[in-house]
């Protein structure tokens, strides 16, 4: 398999699993709702992956490379929490606060990146 | 009748100060970020200067989401357009003196608040015109042009005069008075349509950063390059409110993928092109706020995220850079617009 897109597959798993999980642990619970967060995923963490992977990001990155990945994450939680604005369930606990889950799990989900 | 005069003089005087806005806001910010900041990191660094042409871009016009949200909350856009006149003057000075990644942060922060509050003033004129919109949109690419060219990077009075712009420009913006929301109440929004007119803006933005003219290295040809963008911008919005939605954007990608084949060889062809392809951007916004009555500062940052989500491939060096490419490109665009204003109830006049 192409590096590249086994690289992109393990992110997008991982990030999945990690959201998906962290979602279920903040509230968000049913079927529907779990999909949404794990297709919101989808949409947004390969390119942020990818795009970092081009960048050449790692620990030891320069200041402005950091910044950009940390942009591109930024990015990434203002197009989550579109998709949670419009395709979340009334009945869910963040129904309401779109942006503040989408924050949430995205720190969450970064913070896990740095330990594997 | 001179009541109907007082308010179509207002609005257009509200469109004309924010276009001019808009051109002083975008010649500010490309100016900093290319002239002040990317020369610090070294220009000889490509992946440093894409990290920083990344943050401002994906800041400048991601940020829009939760600045519109933030937006549709607010009577105007008209105090937050003087706050972000003031965060791109901060960050054009922190450019100035040295202080780099700051000062990128500071005239994408400025720039994201600024297309906002903007975008939401000039859609509050009414969604059944596009032409105020097309007028405030067109003028950035000519900010854009300008702020990009080295010989005016290299002028030693550039910080006095985008200074001394934004000041005119918050001036002017301090005695508008906009008129405000409506009353809109919030209805299910149709998902597949949004997505559709966000997928024409991707593909739009995509295009453009693709547009490798060979003959743009002549200077009067990547001017008149940029007139055509600026005069399609404009031409869409008066197209659509004389014709309809679906007629501008039938001529506009229609048209365009007619004439991209021909545009890396024949310089008429590629600049009427370019200049056919632009009138899709003020369709899609203001398709996208008739989606959306109730939350047009939501609506306008949904356009600006696409821009930069279509921009990102390109950004990192996957470009479909050929007449064949731009002529497919247009035509998936088409279908991907026309659908939406279809599914909109396909009148969209």
């Amino acid at each position: 398999m192409d590096p590249t897109l086994a690289y992109l597959g393990r992110c997008l798993v991982l990030t999945v699993a990690i959201e998906v999980s962290a979602a279920y642990a903040l509230g968000v619970r049913s079927p529907r709702n779990t999909l949404v967060v794990a297709l919101a995923q989808t949409v947004t963490n390969p390119p942020v992956a990818w795009a970092a992977s081009q960048l050449g990001w790692s620990l030891d990155s320069p200041a402005p490379i950091w910044a950009a990945v940390i942009a591109l994450e930024l990015a990434a939680v203002a197009i989550e929490a579109l998709i949670y604005r419009f395709r979340l369930d009334d009945d869910s606990a963040w129904a309401g606060r779109p942006w503040a889950l989408s924050a949430l799990l995205n720190a969450i989900s970064f913070a896990a990146g740095f330990i594997f | 009748m001179r009541t109907a005069g007082r308010e179509l003089t207002a609005a257009a005087r509200l469109t004309a100060v924010y276009a001019l806005a808009h051109f002083s806001v975008d010649f500010a910010c490309v100016a900093t970020v290319l002239g002040a900041v990317v020369p610090m990191v070294g220009e000889s660094s490509l992946l440093g200067t894409a990290a920083i042409i990344l943050v401002y871009d994906m800041v400048a016009f991601c940020l829009q989401l939760p600045l519109g949200a933030l937006m549709d909350r607010l009577p105007s856009g008209r105090t937050a357009a003087i706050i972000s006149l003031g965060l791109v003057a901060v960050g054009v000075t922190l450019g100035r003196i040295g202080v780099g990644l700051a000062a990128v942060l500071a005239v994408a922060l400025g720039n994201a608040l600024f297309h906002c509050a903007g975008g939401v003033d000039v859609l509050y004129l009414g969604l059944d015109t596009a032409a105020p919109s097309g007028c405030f949109i067109a003028t950035g690419a000519m900010g854009v042009f300008l702020g990009s060219l080295p010989a005016v990077n290299g002028w030693d009075m550039l910080m006095e005069v985008l200074l001394a712009l934004l000041l005119v420009c918050g001036g002017l913006i301090a005695r508008l008075s906009p008129t405000g929301p409506e009353s809109a109440g919030r209805a299910p929004i149709d998902a597949v349509a949004l997505v559709l007119l966000a997928a024409t803006v991707a593909l739009r933005s995509y295009a453009g950063m693709c547009m490798a003219f060979p003959w743009k290295s002549a200077f009067p040809l990547a001017v008149a390059s940029i007139l055509a963008v600026v005069a399609g911008k404009a031409a869409g919005g008066f197209i659509a409110d004389r014709r309809s939605m679906m007629v501008a954007a039938i001529v506009s990608l229609g048209g365009a993928a007619v004439l991209f084949p021909f545009s890396w060889t024949m310089p008429a062809a590629g600049l009427a092109a370019v200049f056919l392809f632009n009138f899709t951007m003020p369709v899609t916004l203001v398709s996208m706020a008739r989606l959306m009555p109730a939350e047009r500062g939501m609506a306008f940052g949904i356009c600006s995220a696409s821009l930069a989500i279509g921009a990102l491939p390109a950004l990192m060096g996957v470009r479909a850079a050929s007449p064949a490419g731009l002529a497919v490109l247009s035509l998936v665009s088409l279908a991907a617009l026309a659908a939406g204003l279809l599914r909109m109830g396909g009148d969209a006049s």
